[in-house]
């Protein structure tokens, strides 16, 4: 649950991704009106994209969005510096939620922060579009702009383990089977966002690695092994069967239809979340949840019906036991 | 292979630069503005049997399109002095008795994704549809305007995020209060696949970009 925590607690969306402060409440707050078990330090995916100097558009009740692009070249890359995750843009609230966060929930939940992938930063100061055509017409020049964004999202990701976060998500939807052949996630994408977990791991071990990408993943079963993340987000379209039955040692976690927690009853969502943990009951490997995120303005009663489902659960398991 | 069936497969395989080559090479030879068109339509078509709902790249699509487009602005636009209408020329020259049926295409307000739709806008004008792209970020009130100015035959709306479905249903809301029912709403996207026709006020909803393809192919037929 991300800004949906603004909207449960009747926050704008527009305060809650600008300050720190505001994320922890609303995380605090969510966390005991559904009693959900993790608390997220994230605000959005352009908070490091502001911080390299892209402008945003701001709206009310909705996420931030990118207003103007900062990079139409390799030679652009040169005059951007890394961003100081303690000075620059919105990291350093991110930085605030983190420790907040950590000093509220005093143990009784991890807390886990989010940096957006080196891919997806790309397409975001470049736009998606020039982005793919460079990685196809020029990779060599499009290395050199990869390389500053990897360097971006680690410096980010290794500060947030520093001030705290039991868990760092990469979130690299452009990354995504939808969006690319296999054969260049694993030459663009699948070294770096190894390297950046290995880095967040070095400063602490127990550190939580959890990598996401949306889309279909039974197109690209390689993400789940490749970037050796210890969780990965599996999407709604792909079926839980298929990824329970490849994924290793790898934790999944998914993936009720995000657009159900909109548009769907309790009823639903209680159905689905029950279906999935059948399906998953044979591995201790699964963490129920969306597809995706959580959409803003999702129903109270349908976020409650996703723990319910697991609460009900256990406790006939336990009868039964 | 022949070469126009060379053609054909380059941009199919999305390789803008030998596309733009060998069409130059076919009308050196003297082949016909309308059998360049028809082999760089046969390689969408290939694309259209190729990307299926659970296989969709984004990648594929994006350079065959691409690909599509360089060689009508760079080889063909040259030589009839014209840019977006080529198509339509050389499709009215071909198929004069069958009328182009309009589509008004845009992003829903409150989302800014634009690459998909663009994608959709370009695979219909290269399969003989008037389109007009309004953008991303496109009240509901704009999308009926638009299309009642135009004499829309679709409504083509676009929308990625789960927020701003909440605005599609306006388009219908204001196609019925201005008495233009049969003007036919598609839907497309991530959160659009998620909803309903009936929440929505959708005609269809269309699973991938050649999916909406096939509806308006199939319905701009049974009008003609």
């Amino acid at each position: 649950m991300i800004a949906v925590t603004a909207t449960l607690c009747g926050v704008p969306v527009i305060e809650y991704v600008k300050n720190g402060d505001i994320i922890s409440q609303c995380q605090i707050e969510a966390a005991r009106i559904v009693n959900s078990d993790v608390l997220f330090a994230i605000a959005d995916l352009c908070v490091e994209a502001e911080a390299i100097g892209c402008k945003l558009i701001f709206p009310e009740n909705n996420y931030p969005h990118i207003k103007t692009r900062i990079i139409t070249g390799p030679s652009d890359i040169k005059t951007k510096k890394i961003p100081d995750p303690y000075s620059d843009g919105r990291m350093p609230e991110i930085i605030k939620a983190v420790r907040l966060l950590k000093k509220d929930a005093d143990g009784s939940r991890p807390v886990v922060a989010n940096v957006v992938g080196p891919l997806t930063l790309a397409s975001r100061i470049m736009d998606i579009e020039k982005m793919l055509y460079m990685i196809v017409d020029h990779p060599d020049q499009f290395k050199s702009i990869l390389e500053f964004c990897f360097r971006v999202s680690s410096t980010f990701a290794k500060a947030l383990v520093r001030e705290g976060a039991d868990g760092i998500i990469i979130f690299d939807p452009a990354a995504s089977p939808s969006v690319m052949p296999e054969k260049l996630f694993n030459q663009f994408e699948a070294q770096l966002v190894k390297i950046i977990f290995s880095a967040v791991k070095d400063i602490n071990q127990d550190i939580l690695t959890w990598y996401s990408v949306a889309g279909p993943l039974q197109n690209n079963l390689s993400i789940i092994t490749s970037v050796s993340a210890e969780i990965t987000t599996v999407d709604y379209p792909t079926p839980m069967k298929t990824m329970i039955d490849y994924m290793g040692y790898t934790v999944v976690n998914g993936n009720i239809k995000p657009g159900m927690f909109l548009e769907g009853s309790e009823d639903d969502i209680y159905r689905e979340a029950r279906i999935l943990l059948k399906t998953t009951e044979e591995t201790k490997r699964f963490i129920l949840g969306s597809g995706c995120e959580i959409p803003l303005f999702s129903k109270e009663e349908n976020i409650k019906a996703l723990f319910l489902a697991v609460m009900d659960e256990h406790h006939e398991k336990d009868n039964l036991s | 292979m022949n070469k126009l069936d060379e053609l054909s497969y380059l941009v199919q395989r999305g390789e803008n630069v030998e596309a733009v080559s060998c069409a130059n090479k076919l009308l050196n030879n003297s082949c016909s503005v309308e059998e360049i068109v028809e082999a760089i339509s046969r390689g969408l078509e290939v694309l259209k049997d190729k990307c299926t709902i659970e296989n969709f790249q984004l990648l594929d699509v994006l350079l065959a399109t691409r690909a599509m487009v360089e060689v009508v602005d760079e080889c063909l636009a040259i030589r009839m002095q014209e840019k977006l209408d080529i198509l339509a020329e050389t499709y009215e020259k071909t198929r004069p008795n069958e009328q182009r049926s309009v589509i008004v295409i845009g992003t829903i307000q409150g989302d800014v994704h634009d690459l998909g739709k663009h994608i959709v806008a370009t695979i219909c004008r290269f399969s003989n549809f008037k389109v007009v792209n309004l953008g991303k970020d496109i009240p509901a009130e704009k999308f009926v305007e638009t299309a009642q100015a135009q004499n829309a035959d679709f409504i083509g709306v676009s929308s990625l995020m789960t927020v701003s479905m909440s605005n599609i249903p306006g388009i219908k809301e204001g196609l019925i209060k201005k008495g233009l029912e049969h003007i036919q709403v598609v839907g497309g996207g991530s959160a659009v696949l998620q909803s309903s026709m009936e929440r929505l006020g959708l005609d269809y909803i269309a699973q991938d970009a050649f999916d909406g393809l096939n509806f308006f192919c199939k319905r701009h037929t049974l009008k003609n």
